[in-house]
Order: structure tokens, then sequence, then C-alpha cells
């Protein structure tokens, strides 16, 4: 990074910190810190329904998917709009209505104490850990690819989130929310074009996507009905609706952004807005990735992305791995003449010519990949990591091909990525920890300056989590599966819950507390004994917490009956 | 629980626009993605 890129970073961190923290006006009372006093226009509360779900690990990962697997994975977001029009027709009025400040408060009203608290402590325990690795994924990322210390960057994102988030409360996650998506907007932008500009003379778009879609990556959808496979249009539109039902209707720290919204109409706008827009700007990220694919099929890429796997590779294997990078130099010559020869047949409209030349374009893309994996392996044997390849594409592309001035800009990008969905999910672990334990168990009569202060107090211990968690997680590699693997052990079964209060009147607190067990010991026998796909398991965790929620209701309510009337 | 009471019947038009708008631009997204993938991959 040079001096520019820098100072490109440094003003949007002045210029987010600066702007959260003066919103502190509106946040002088709970209902003000919390839910801005119900008072935000829908599209900016649209907004940051869409910034705090796109992390960082989004905006990396997502592209190197695309890269490496092209645009099948925008399947997992075709339950999103169906999901958004169901949520917009129940929750959002039951939520709004109710007056509520968590899901889970609703929880108590409808049912019980005890299943407000466990649905409240499921999600501290899986948000909590999840934020740390929110700031985890894109540290590593960055101090691996920038040569930054870990910490140092850990910090770097952490602290400024947290400080804004406990001054300003949920409207200066909210405001942060509005410009941070538009500066990873504009990053995306300026890297496509970056990547389009960056395409040899003589080969347009149109002739770079037809030598990326020989290979496969710009078949988007997958119509084939098979459980294992974790992307497929069914499993998108079945399995993902289950999943986005639970995350957007169920989960605070998105519950929370639609509380805010001025009224019920403005809150169901806001949702749609993410039925109208998400699905493009996911396919616009994944496409991003092709790009680069396509860009490195005439510009020669690292043997490995991953820089200090490359170090280390070198460092151990040296002989071994200047022979190999002769060879990859070699594939990838081979390969870029195969794919120019592609290209100018696709141009010229030669039919014959075309078939011919994708065999040969498909022959050396094997070669190279055969290589590739060659040095991958060898990276898994010196270091004892898996190369998690895809994760570096996309930076790595940003630090060494784009020019001065937008390399700060992306980086700025993925820093407001991580931090928008960091924000939103300190405010809303805040607002669960302090109205759904402080102020309900701990201590049920105080001021709402005492509340307002433990809020703060609240929001500041989640950042210190986070940070601590992230600087663990880094190292701890499988920790991040496992935080993932947790949190899909139960988002289906809270959604369980949700569809017994709010689509039941027969359903009891005693019903939903031992539906929401079995639906969690269900997907967890799922998960460990069968290869079912864990978009799957939320539609298991959904379905099982409904009916063992309603026999157990049904079950306790004739037994009382009988009672009553012997 | 209660159903929301609903409001004015033109609100409710209004909402029901945006409802079927947002599944039929899905559909849209979904068959430009299938034509798409058809066009650049075969």
């Amino acid at each position: 990074m040079r001096t520019l890129d820098w100072l490109v970073v440094a003003a949007y961190l002045i210029w987010i910190v600066y702007d959260g923290l003066k919103r502190t006006k509106a946040s002088d009372k709970v209902e003000g810190y919390f839910l801005a006093n119900r008072s935000l226009p829908w599209w900016a509360v649209g907004l940051s329904v869409m910034a705090t779900q796109l992390s960082a690990i989004t905006l990396v990962g997502t592209t190197g998917q695309g890269y490496a697997d092209g645009l099948r994975f925008v399947q997992f977001y075709l339950g999103l709009p169906l999901a958004m029009v169901i949520l917009s027709l129940t929750v959002v009025p039951f939520f709004h209505r109710a007056k509520v400040y968590t899901a889970y408060e609703y929880l108590e009203r409808r049912f019980d104490a005890k299943t407000r608290a466990l649905t409240s402590l499921l999600f501290l325990a899986s948000r909590g850990m999840s934020c740390g690795v929110i700031v985890a994924a894109p540290a590593v990322i960055l101090s691996i690819i920038l040569g930054w210390n870990l910490t140092l960057t850990v910090l770097a994102i952490g602290v400024p989130t947290a400080l804004y988030t406990m001054v300003g409360g949920v409207q200066a996650v909210t405001w942060t929310d509005v410009k941070q998506m538009a500066v990873i907007v504009a990053g995306v932008l300026a890297a496509v074009a970056v990547l389009v500009l960056g395409l040899p003379d003589g080969v347009g778009v149109g002739d770079a996507l037809h030598v990326a879609g020989t290979t496969g990556r710009l078949r988007a959808l997958d119509f084939s009905f098979d459980l294992n496979q974790t992307y497929t249009f069914w499993s998108g539109i079945i399995g993902g609706l289950f999943l986005m039902l639970s995350y957007f209707g169920c989960d605070q720290s998105q519950v929370q952004r639609y509380l805010t919204a001025k009224s019920v109409d403005e809150g169901r706008q806001s949702l749609m807005m993410s039925a109208y827009l998400k699905i493009p700007l996911q396919v616009l990220i994944l496409l991003t990735g092709v790009f680069v694919f396509a860009f490195y099929l005439f510009n020669q890429p690292p043997m490995l992305f991953n820089p200090k796997h490359a170090r280390t590779v070198e460092r151990v294997a040296g002989p071994e791995v200047e022979m190999l990078q002769r060879d990859f130099t070699a594939a990838f010559q081979a390969r870029r003449a195969a794919a120019l020869a592609l290209a100018a047949a696709e141009k010229n409209g030669e039919h014959a010519r075309v078939e011919s030349a994708r065999r040969d374009f498909l022959a050396h893309e094997a070669a190279l990949a055969h290589v590739r994996d060659r040095a991958s392996a060898l990276a898994r044997q010196a270091t004892g990591e898996a190369p998690a390849e895809v994760n570096y594409v996309f930076p790595t592309f940003i630090t060494t091909r784009m020019p001065i001035g937008l390399v700060g800009l992306m980086i700025a990008a993925i820093f407001a990525a991580a931090m928008s969905s960091i924000a939103a999910e300190l405010n809303s672990l805040a607002t669960a920890t302090v109205i759904d334990f402080y102020r309900r168990h701990v201590r049920t009569v105080a001021t709402d300056a005492h509340y307002l202060r433990v809020s703060k107090l609240a929001t500041g211990f989640w950042g210190l989590v986070a940070c601590v968690v992230a600087v663990y997680a880094a190292d701890l590699g499988s920790l991040i599966e496992v935080v993932n693997r947790f949190g899909s052990f139960f988002y289906g079964s809270i959604l369980g819950v949700f569809i017994l209060a709010i689509g039941t009147r027969r359903a009891t607190g005693t019903g939903a507390f031992v539906g929401l067990l079995a639906g969690m010991g269900a997907v967890a026998l799922v998960a460990s004994l069968t290869s079912i796909s864990f978009l799957w398991h939320n539609v298991v965790g959904a379905a099982v917490v409904v009916a063992v929620g309603m026999a157990v209701s049904v079950t306790a309510g004739s037994r009382r009956q009988a009672h009553v009337n012997p | 629980m209660e159903a929301p009471d609903d409001t004015r019947p033109e609100e409710g038009r209004a909402r029901t626009g945006l409802y079927l708008g947002a599944l039929a631009t899905q559909a849209v997204v979904v068959a430009l993605l299938w034509l798409f993938g058809w066009y650049f991959g075969t």
C-alpha cells in the first residue's frame, strides 16, 4: 500500500467514526439508544439490513467463490424474496405493534419467561462468538496480504466500531451502515472497471465471459434435487427460505434494524428493499469473481494466492517449488494462448473452430489446475494448514493489480463490510443482554439513565469479547467452522418457536420449550449421522419444533382438561 | 395472538403490488440467470 492508499483508508475511518459519534443527541434514552425512537426512514433501515448481512467474509469469500466456482452460490439466496414477503406479512406488524425491543421479548408475552430466556441466550452465545469471527476473518486475510500485525488489524477493525456503536447506539449503526454500503458498492464497481480494462486488446467483455463460461462458471442454476448438494435451486428456494425466515425474522441483529423504522409500513418496505436488491447485488459480487478469473486467463496469477503459504513452501521445498513454478508458467502460457484462440473463434463466429478451441482450452485449464493442486498439496504439507486459496484471490488482485488510490478504496470497502456487520451485532447483543436479562432478571426497577449507562457498558463489553475471540479465532482455524455449525444447529429451531408463537393458538410455553430442545437435538443428529446439506437443517429444525411443540401442547392441554373435568 | 389490524384498502393494494413485484422481479432474475448461463456457457 502506498501513501495515497493509506490516506484513503484513514479518511474512511475518520469519516465513519466521526459520523457515528455525532449521533448522540437522539440516543440519550434507552428507546433512542436501541430503537432510535422508532423514527428512521425505510431506505436507511433497508440499507442497514443489507449492510448487516454483507460482512467482509461475504465480500472477500464470495468473490473468491465466484473465481473458483462461478455463479452457483447465488442459489443460496433464492429463498430470500419470498422470506421477506412472509416476514412483512407476519412478524413485522406483530413486533411493531407489540412495541418490543427484542424478538425474544415477544416470546415471553406469548409463552413464558423460560422460552424467552433460552432463545435470547442462544442468540447471545452464537452472535457473541460469530462477532469475533466476523472481525477475525478479514483481519487474518489483510494481515497476511499486507504484512500487518494481526492483533493491530483486529483492533483497527474492532475498536472504532465498538467506539461509535457504544456512543451513538442504533442511530450510529444505521447511518454509518448507509455510508458503508455506498463505499462497498463503489469499491466493487471500481474493481469491475479495473478488471474489464485489464483484458487484452481485442478481447471484449462478451468474449471473456464466453471463455469463462466454457468452464461452467456462468451456469448459476442447478435444478437437480440432491439433498447432499449444498447449492441447488431447490435447497436455495426451500432450505434458503427457512434460513432467511429465521435470520431476518428471529435474529435480533436483523429484527432490531426494522424495529427502528417509523411505522409498520416503513419496516416492511425496508425488508422489501432486500427482496428486490439482494440477489442482483450478490450476482454482481459473484460476477466480480468471475471477472477476476477471466482477468487471470490473460494475466499471470501467482501459483499460490496465499502469500504466507507461498513463502513457507519456498523456504521448505525450494528446488521443488522452482520446478513447479516453471511448470506453472508454461501451463499458464499455453492456457492463455488457448483462451485467446477460443475468444477469437467466438468473436469471428467460426462455429467449426469453436468446438475444437473449447476442448483445447479445457485441456489446458485442467493442466494448469493440476500444477496448482500440486502446489496446494506442498503448502498443506509444509504448513499443516488447509490452503483456503479462495479467500486470498480477491485481496491479492486488489493489492497487486489495482491502481494507486483504488487499493485504498477497496481496503476501505473490506473494512466497511466488516464494520457494518459488527456494529449491528454489538448493538443487538447489548439490547438482548440489557432488555432480556439485566432489566428482566437482575434489576427490574431503575431509572432510564441507569439502563442507558448499562447499555453502553454492555456494548463495550461485547466489543471487547469480539476482539478477544477474534485474536484466538485467528489461531484456531477450525473454530470458525465450529461457530458456523453451532449457529446452524438452532437457527431453524428458533424459527419453529416463532411459527408456534405467531401461527398457532394452541401452542403453550412448555410445548415451545420442549419443541425447541427436540429441534436442536434432531438437527444435531441429522448433522452427525447424515451428509444432508446444512441448508436443509433449517427445515428439519423448524419442522421438528412445530411437530413436537404442538404434540406436547395438545397432550398437556387435554391432560389439564381431564384434570379439571374428570 | 390477534392478527394485526389492517390499514386502508388502497394501502393494502400498494403493499400487495410491492410483494408481487418482488416475486416477479425474482422470477425475471432467475430467468435471466438461466439465459446468461445458456448463452455464455454453451
